[in-house]
């Protein structure tokens, strides 16, 4: 190659280069090489030069550059491609320039070369992570069209369920009246002929008739029964919860239920805590399942066996149970137990047949209370069945009747007041005086408070056997006080119908008012477990009389000498009839009345207190200018009659007002 | 001239309902139970479109997907097919060749419409 001096040049441009650079002359013949030519092919100089450069590089097929005849170069433009080389394992990326001699003659081609083989490698990775993820996202896709397929589905089958649903409604109120129907005029009428309305009856058609009524009580059982189940199976059946005392519920079936088992000589036997336990229940419900365990109980033992009903207070749960000693249930009957229309063997005696829905009503309502059922049992020796409701915390209970109570009466322009009254000494209570007399104390105590408060615009809530709240919604701050000022005093005469009982009994009142626009359940809640937790208020006042007489100046002058004392405050009625409001809203410590009055009198008066819960252990004091019927005074039942003649003494009054009053002096 | 199809599964009642649905449509539908019979009808009567289920008995409903694409003498659209919901199944069905998947927990209209698409 002549004209060209690139020796000169050659090195120092060419050989920095990291690139690989070399010339071949117009027969592909290497002229010149790089050092980065050299030290990607690993040959020496001299090896390469006078060789055709496609011995040495682009070697694959050892021909010409592919498919390029040179005279298809145009000085502007090289040709740039990529190439693997399958000798050096890498892939370079090539660009041939023509060199252009004389007349424009192609004397020789220069190539310039990169090595990019870690760059075609990440690109293959691209590539293949590319084609990967395209498959992922078709898999997914078609999926996602799977998935709203079936949504489609579980759409259309909800309508049909929901059709199904109407359908059943539609069918037990259907069943409801239908069927009741023709069976109460059935009843009706067998009553009738019984009764020997139409004519007398022979003793056969008498038998017979029996036999008819029988049936149609055993068909209107069985349509209830079918009813029941259906209703709770579609979820309907709606439970009244109350806080109910389960013990009482229990004992209450034992009793009924007692004469059965006496008719077989069966003895009962009952384990119940000495207090009540409030369980979060409704009642009726709860009646209804124990009858049917105690029931299946008695039909299912023999003449002389024992029935065992226990309650058992396990803190967040009860647990009840009902043990006979009788046939048992054999083990491959234990798991059909529970379930619809089954009935185990026939039942030795007399006695209604059963419907073999009892235990499955009986489940249903225990689940819906959130309880368990089970049974153990061994053949012929017995069968216990058990199960247990969860009992809710006091505090739980509050909670919830208070967002009930709350929300229903709260507007926007109202205060809203929480007491909360405990029976302090309540447990202590228990040990001492019994469980009857500890109840109806309980009871007499929730009702002077209902009497304190404004009937119905106010809630009381009882949660729990010595704790009552109170939540009052006032239109003014000041309200609330008048009505806590009334619940205190009548908190304060403690008149219970023992006399022993005042002095043991202890009150505490916490109270808390809230403005409406601050308030919210939840802060509401807290502050009842505040008001919890506080300590008792001292409840004191004057001593509360009052006195009923048609004469005026008779009122006046007790009034004034009573309440010079300091140690009373009287209220004075001349209308018998006022005054029987006065005294169920004051609940007085002691009534002074009069007998002979116009419209009522004395012995109506307290004849009528009966009518108003715990206004009955009032003491009274009868006054009269005349004489006493004493067989009106019998009449009364009251325990404490004291009587006074008038004219008296304020000091002979004083003196029997002590004397009769349940509080000590 | 209507399309033919083959299908591919073991549970001879769906084999059947697919078979008469096919047919209502104006398909010509022929049949196979597993692997071996379904390759040797492929073969023999060259079906436009090839429906078949993941699982067969004798070979799985993948590998025989990936052998059929590879004689390029049957070019059939092939349609998987499986009554689970799992992207898994629907990723390994592309990677062994399938043209479509569908589920058939809701009926197989979707089969029905996949099939209009080759069309």
């Amino acid at each position: 190659m002549s004209g060209i001096e690139y020796d000169r040049y050659w090195s120092p441009v060419f050989d920095v280069l990291d690139e690989l650079v070399f010339l071949i002359d117009h027969d592909f013949t290497l002229v010149k090489v790089n050092k980065g030519f050299i030290r990607f092919t690993g040959k020496e100089e001299k090896e390469l030069i006078g060789r055709k450069y496609f011995e040495i590089i682009h070697g694959r097929d050892g021909l010409a550059p592919e498919g390029m005849p040179p005279a298809i170069f145009s000085p502007a433009q090289p040709e740039k491609r990529e190439i693997y080389e399958p000798d050096f394992k890498k892939w370079l990326w090539m660009s041939t320039t023509p060199i252009f001699g004389q007349s424009d003659r192609i004397v020789g081609f220069i190539y310039r070369s990169n090595d990019i083989t870690k760059h075609k490698r990440v690109e293959e990775e691209l590539k293949k992570n590319k084609e990967k993820l395209e498959i992922q996202i078709w898999g997914l896709n078609k999926t996602n069209e799977g998935i709203k397929l079936l949504y489609k589905e579980i759409e259309k089958k909800n309508k049909e369920l929901q059709g199904l649903d109407q359908l059943k409604s539609d069918f037990i109120s259907t069943v409801s009246h239908e069927l009741r129907t023709p069976l109460t005029t059935m009843k009706e009428f067998t009553s009738i002929i019984l009764d020997e309305i139409p004519g007398k009856l022979s003793k056969e058609q008498k038998e017979y008739v029996e036999i008819i009524r029988g049936n149609i009580d055993r068909l209107a059982r069985l349509i209830n029964n079918l009813l029941d189940i259906s209703k709770i199976e579609a979820g309907r059946t709606e439970l009244k919860k109350t806080l109910v005392d389960i013990t009482n519920l229990a004992e209450s079936v034992v009793s009924t239920l007692k004469p059965e088992a006496e008719g077989k000589h069966i003895e009962f036997r009952t384990l119940f805590p000495a207090f009540a336990i409030d369980v979060y229940a409704d009642p009726d419900k709860v009646i209804q399942i124990f009858t049917n365990l105690i029931g299946n109980a008695i039909k299912f033992t023999q003449e002389l066996g024992q029935i065992t009903v226990e309650i058992i207070d396990k803190g967040n749960e009860i647990e009840c149970s009902v043990a006979d000693t009788g046939r048992g249930i054999a083990p491959e009957d234990m798991g059909k137990l529970f379930t619809k229309f089954q009935q185990f063997g026939r039942v030795a005696g007399a006695g209604a047949k059963g419907t073999g829905l009892g235990l499955a009503i009986t489940k249903g309502l225990i689940q819906k209370h959130n309880g368990r059922i089970w049974a153990e049992s061994k053949i012929r020796e017995g069968s216990k069945f058990i199960f247990n409701l969860p009992k809710k915390t006091e505090f739980k209970f509050l909670q919830e009747a208070l967002e009930l109570e709350v929300s229903q009466e709260i507007d926007s322009e109202e205060y809203c007041t929480l007491l909360i009254i405990e029976t302090l000494n309540f447990n202590s209570l228990k040990q001492e005086l019994g469980r009857n007399d500890v109840m109806r104390l309980s009871s007499i105590i929730r009702n002077m408070i209902s009497v304190a408060l404004r009937k119905s615009e106010d809630a009381l809530i009882r949660i729990g056997d010595n704790k009552i709240a109170v939540v009052l919604v006032t239109k003014k701050i000041d309200d609330a006080a008048g009505i806590i000022d009334r619940l205190r005093l009548s908190l304060q005469k403690k008149l219970f119908f023992k006399k022993e009982f005042e002095s043991k009994v202890e009150f505490s009142l916490g109270v808390g008012t809230y403005e409406k626009e601050v308030i919210n359940i939840d802060s509401m809640i807290e502050a009842a477990g505040e008001v919890y937790k506080r300590l008792t208020m001292p409840i004191i006042g004057k001593r509360e009389i009052v006195v009923v007489d048609d004469e005026e100046s008779l009122l006046a002058t007790v009034k004034l000498n009573l309440e010079e004392t300091d140690e009373f405050r009287v209220y004075t009625y001349s209308k018998a009839v006022e005054a029987l409001e006065g005294i169920a809203h004051i609940m007085p410590e002691v009534i002074i009345t009069d007998i002979t009055m116009p419209e009522m009198n004395g012995y109506e008066l307290i004849g009528r207190l009966y009518e108003y819960e715990g206004c009955e252990y009032i003491p009274v004091i009868f006054i009269t200018g005349h004489s006493f019927d004493d067989k009106e005074l019998a009449g009364l039942r009251l325990k404490k009659i004291v009587k006074l003649s008038k004219p008296f003494e304020i000091k002979e009054l004083i003196d029997k007002i002590n004397l009769v009053s349940n509080r000590r002096s | 001239m209507s399309k033919k199809i083959l299908v591919i599964d073991d549970e001879p009642t769906i084999l059947v309902t697919l078979r008469d649905r096919l047919r209502m449509e104006g398909y010509e539908v022929i049949t196979a139970t597993d692997g071996s019979a379904a390759m040797e009808a492929a073969i023999n009567e060259r079906p436009d479109i090839i429906i078949m289920d993941i699982m067969l008995p004798d070979i799985s409903g993948y590998q025989l997907c990936k052998d059929i694409k590879e004689i390029k003498e049957i070019n059939a659209g092939i349609i998987m097919m499986t009554n689970k919901i799992d992207a898994v199944d629907a990723v390994k069905a592309r990677e062994h060749g399938a043209d479509d998947f569908i589920v058939t927990m809701a009926g197989y209209d979707a089969v029905l419409e996949s099939i209009k698409n080759f069309i």
